[in-house]
């Protein structure tokens, strides 16, 4: 990546209309790490987005709004009831790329979608996005517009992400496999359960690297959807459902095995957040 | 016996005589000290695995912006040579040229190009056309050896320097063999044989300084030559033969080295700055990226060993057969070495009377082998030592036990010393100083052996399990490597210590002023510590085959006895007493009454300047007659994830006898980062090839090299014992403790799930595949 100009907003309307000025030679950046993993041999001009009002993370009724400048330290750092970011944020690289990566960039930047863009679709984030006006789109239309744009966001600057807090009954599960502490995702599951009077009412199960943008299983989900709210849940789960999708197997792993180990992923994912729900330990 | 305890400093821990300036960031690194004007060369690497290039073009790159010679096969040198730094006249064919009209792997030179900036050498490595014939590519070991199989080196100019097996129409580099004893009989007098065969994969030696070297022409018309290498001497007889320049003409400067662990064992890059030097008669920098020290650098040979075993239900081993089948990848350096020193740093190590050694290492279009910390026995060891416990729990013995029982100990001698040379017969030796029990004894106890259970007692998700491996390495290579040090003093009492030997950032500069400071009763900062600069410093073979603190500290140590001497015979004329009257103390040449002395600084100022004028000044050599081995024993605990097979290491101990430890703390060091080296080789590094034979994940993020995040807790035990052909009773302490890594590990994650694993690395699936076998 080489970067041969640099502008520093301080207003969104101003990078939003940069952006639209340099059309495909435009780079946001915040955090800067990706550029060490995208290919792209011709020069683009960077807008940092780090000195607009979008870092922080706040507290409303239901949810926490993010921007989307937050740093994955930030995203660790917060303490707050219901809020569950902080275990991804945990399993993210190490603390120096933590520092300085953002959870926007994480979102928009970084193929495979592991992560972040898990944990939100199992917890059913939505993204504000600044195109020619403020537009809000679940996270699970931000990868379809992704996938047009062969894995960019085009002409949109993302702005903050709504996450749900978690209250009384509902439960996290978190599960991601690397070879090293700070290698890339070999799978990564995101599970979220609402339990209602000892019976799961809600599930949604996510699950990313694998594929190039996470994925939901619903029909895993409806199977759990009514079942008891204990760890033998998992039995009601035909994981013969993982055949139907195209897995894309990482660091030389067969095919076979990477399905194996979607499954036990899902299940740790699962048995977590049933622990969390019902009130035991995750 | 000389005790260590009397020692003031060697067997203490003294600061690095190069740390503050290190910590502090000072420019010392080959890149810090590059001229400001220097030109940048980028390599244009081939696309394929073997292929001819039918014609190239590089006109259209020569005109552009800033570029300012292009070197490629029809305008440089042709003259065959081998890039391995080792002894002269080389044990590994002369199978390279400077560049060729063929390419044997993804990564092979094509074509150098030398402009005023890195980007534009790029840019125009992409006007560079080249028309290439493809040819079909070797990529495994029975394809290599098959009948018919496409040939590597088909070339006429390829030989081999010294008398030794070579055949490149059937892609063998080298063979190299032993028998002792009757292996069949043997076998047959076994209450139960095994047969079985290992595979251990590439690695690369990821030193945080990648390869780079840099080149100018000083007013006199010599190149000079200022590199990241642990082989200056070596670098400079190779670049004088692959130019075709006289040796005179060429000085080597290595400044300090950001880690080596053998890659650097290898003349890569100092050809290419020397010419590119003489043509543009400007100083010209090459630094290799992250990808191309991956794919172009040097790695450790991948190994598939056979390993035949005949044992007595009462314990003994009755018979042990190796045989091997090395990877030298494109280029055939070290392939014979590499070989030979997997079978006598690990044949000896237990008494077995009937012997079969057989080894070939072959060509394939796949990266290059070469040095690397272990040097062939870290493969072997992964077999040899998983198999001890497979047949100690064949016969129902404990494996410590049966190690016990049969490891070598002091006095004894095997014939694998004689019999596995390098390029020559080796040096029959007899084992001086063995720890080896005590190192069992204490690595036993402190990661808790007697509470070990079998793997049948084990349940639930997570089981832990505890492993052990022992092993021997070496200590130089004697009868070839020849190590020298200059000392001499100043006005002050101090002292100029030149030594051509290489601290890559192991401390060796810093042990060798140890051993002079020793021998001369004074301290460390008193040596101004110079490595290595062939017009400078006299020779040394450079570092490698653990032998700096045996060999070249053994040279240190006559040199600074002959300047000892020397400081005597004044002393005793400034004192008039007799020089057996007189002994050194606390930089002073004393009576041994204690009543009288003088100072070294008074005897410098006498010598230089005042009455009989000389200069205090000693050059010495050291040749080595034999190879101590240092003995290790190594324990780890592991636990394992029964349902992904993710292997993670609780607690490992290194226990290890490399003589007197000159410095405690460096030796640890050595220990503790080997350590991890293994179990990073053992776990978690591979390179991922496509079909092509392009590596796929040549970089940091992608090859799951093992950071400090993943260390484990990790205990150290230097267990002493004195060499007395050593300085000062020392061993080597650099690579024996690599070679645990495997074998251990895989013990133990026998012992947590009663799987075996056969293949490194042993990845999670790996590991959940031997699993579900186990439960067949």
């Amino acid at each position: 990546m080489k970067i041969n100009d640099f502008f520093l907003p301080t207003k969104i309307s101003e990078a939003y209309a940069r952006l639209k000025k340099e059309g495909n030679s435009a780079w946001l950046m915040a955090g800067g790490t990706s550029t060490a993993f995208v290919k792209s041999t011709s020069p683009k001009t960077a807008i940092d987005l780090t000195r607009l009002p979008l870092r922080g993370i706040t507290r409303k009724s239901d949810h926490f709004r993010i921007g989307a400048c937050a740093t994955v330290c930030d995203l660790m750092e917060y303490k707050a009831e219901g809020w569950v970011l902080d275990r991804v944020a945990r399993r993210f690289v190490n603390q120096h790329v933590r520092n300085i990566s953002t959870l926007g960039g994480n979102i928009s930047r970084v193929f495979y979608w592991s992560d972040f863009p898990v944990a939100l679709r199992a917890l059913e984030g939505t993204l504000t996005m600044r195109t020619s006006k403020e537009s809000k789109v679940k996270i699970s239309e931000a990868f379809h517009n992704m996938l047009a744009h062969r894995g960019a966001f085009k002409d949109v600057i993302l702005e903050y992400i709504d996450v749900p807090r978690l209250t009384k009954g509902m439960g996290f599960g978190y599960s991601k496999e690397t070879r090293t502490s700070e290698g890339f995702s070999t799978a990564t599951v995101a599970v979220f359960v609402k339990v209602d009077k000892g019976l799961i009412s809600d599930v949604r199960i996510a699950a990313g690297s694998v594929f190039p943008f996470p994925m939901r299983f619903l029909k895993m989900e409806e199977a759990l959807t009514g079942e008891k709210a204990e760890v033998g849940c998992i039995r009601k789960i035909d994981f013969k459902d993982l055949d139907r999708y195209a897995l894309t197997p990482r660091e030389g792993m067969t095919l076979d095995y990477c399905k194996h180990l979607l499954k036990v992923k899902i299940s740790d994912g699962i048995a977590q957040a049933v622990a969390e729900a019902t009130g035991g330990s995750r | 016996m000389t005790s260590v305890d009397k020692m003031k400093v060697v067997h203490h821990s003294v600061r690095k005589v190069d740390a503050e300036a290190l910590s502090r960031g000072k420019h010392l690194f080959t890149g810090d000290l590059t001229p400001a004007d220097a030109l940048h060369i980028k390599m244009l690497w081939s696309p394929h695995a073997h292929a001819r290039i039918k014609s190239i073009d590089v006109r259209a790159a020569e005109k552009m912006p800033g570029v300012r010679c292009v070197l490629y096969h029809g305008n440089v040198p042709k003259i065959p040579h081998c890039t391995a730094g080792q002894g002269y006249p080389e044990p590994s064919p002369y199978d390279t040229l400077m560049f060729d009209t063929k390419v044997r792997y993804v990564g092979d030179r094509v074509a150098a190009v030398v402009a005023e900036t890195p980007e534009q050498a790029l840019d125009a490595v992409g006007a560079i056309k080249v028309d290439y014939e493809v040819l079909k590519p070797v990529f495994d070991y029975d394809e290599a050896l098959r009948d018919g199989a496409p040939i590597i080196h088909d070339e006429k100019e390829s030989y081999v320097p010294i008398p030794i097996p070579y055949e490149p129409q059937k892609n063998i580099v080298a063979k190299i063999g032993m028998e002792a004893g009757d292996f069949a009989k043997g076998m047959k007098e076994a209450d139960f044989t095994f047969d079985q065969v290992f595979e251990t994969p590439y690695a690369q030696h990821c030193p945080i300084e990648g390869y780079i070297s840099w080149a100018q022409l000083n007013p006199y018309g010599r190149i000079v030559i200022t590199t990241s290498t642990q082989v200056p001497f070596h670098t400079r007889r190779i670049v004088a033969r692959a130019l075709d320049v006289p040796v005179q003409k060429i000085r080597v400067i290595k400044p300090r080295i950001g880690g080596g662990f053998g890659c650097k064992q290898e003349m890569l890059l100092e050809d290419v700055v020397a010419l590119a030097a003489l043509r543009t008669g400007r100083p010209v920098l090459w630094a290799l990226t992250r990808a191309e020290v991956f794919r172009s650098g040097r790695t450790r040979h991948p190994m598939r060993i056979r390993v035949r075993y005949g044992v007595k239900k009462n314990g003994d081993i009755t018979a042990i057969g190796l045989d091997l089948i090395n990877n030298t990848g494109a280029y055939g350096g070290h392939g014979l070495t590499v070989m030979s020193c997997a079978g006598s740093k690990v044949l000896p190590l237990y008494h077995v009377n009937n012997i079969h050694f057989d080894a070939k290492s072959i060509y394939t279009n796949l990266p290059v082998g070469g040095a690397y910390r272990g040097f062939g026995a870290t493969q072997a060891y992964f077999a040899v030592e998983s198999m001890i416990d497979v047949m100690a729990d064949k016969i129902g013995m404990d494996p410590l036990a049966f190690r016990k029982r049969n490891h070598i100990v002091s006095g004894e001698s095997h014939p694998a010393f004689e019999a596995l040379g390098e390029g020559k017969p080796g040096a029959p030796m007899t084992i001086g100083s063995c720890a080896l029990d005590g190192c069992i004894d204490k690595g036993a106890a402190e990661i808790g052996w007697s509470k070990r259970t079998p793997p049948g007692s084990k349940t639930g998700r997570y089981r832990r399990g505890i492993g052990m491996s022992i092993h021997m390495q070496g200590s130089s290579v004697p009868e070839i490597d020849m190590g020298a040090a200059s000392l001499k003093i100043n006005d002050d009492g101090s002292f100029n210590l030149n030594v051509g030997a290489t601290d890559l950032g192991t401390g060796s500069d810093t042990v060798l002023a140890q051993i002079a400071a020793e021998e001369l009763a004074t301290t460390t900062d008193k040596f101004i510590v110079y490595s290595s600069d062939t017009d400078m410093t006299p020779f040394d073979k450079g570092a490698y085959a653990s032998s700096t603190t045996y060999l070249t500290g053994e040279a240190v140590r006559k040199a600074a006895a002959k300047v000892k001497s020397q400081l005597i015979r004044v002393g005793a004329e400034i004192l008039r007493k007799k020089p057996e009257e007189l002994d050194v103390d606390d930089a002073h040449v004393v009576t041994k009454d204690g009543s009288a002395k003088v100072s070294y600084k008074d005897i410098a100022l006498r010598t230089l300047y005042e009455t009989e004028q000389f200069q205090i000044a000693a050059i010495e050599s050291h040749v080595t007659h034999k190879s101590p081995p240092p003995f290790a024993a190594h324990f780890v605990e592991v636990e394992v994830d029964m349902e992904t097979g993710k292997v993670r290491v609780i607690k490992y101990v290194a226990a290890v006898d490399c003589g007197t430890a000159i410095n405690p703390q460096l030796s640890e060091g050595q220990t503790e980062g080997a350590v991890l080296n293994g179990i990073s080789y053992a776990l978690t590094e591979e390179y991922r090839f496509d079909g092509m034979g392009k590596m796929m994940n040549a970089s940091f993020t992608g090859y799951n090299i093992l950071t400090m995040r993943d260390k484990p807790e990790i205990k150290t035990i230097l267990v002493p014992s004195y060499e007395e052909t050593g300085p000062f009773g020392a061993k080597s302490v650099s690579e024996i403790s690599i070679n645990g890594g495997m074998p251990a590990i895989a013990n133990a994650i026998y012992n947590a799930t009663g799987a075996r694993v056969y293949r490194a690395p042993f990845t999670q699936e790996r590991v959940w595949r031997a699993i579900q076998e186990s439960k067949k």
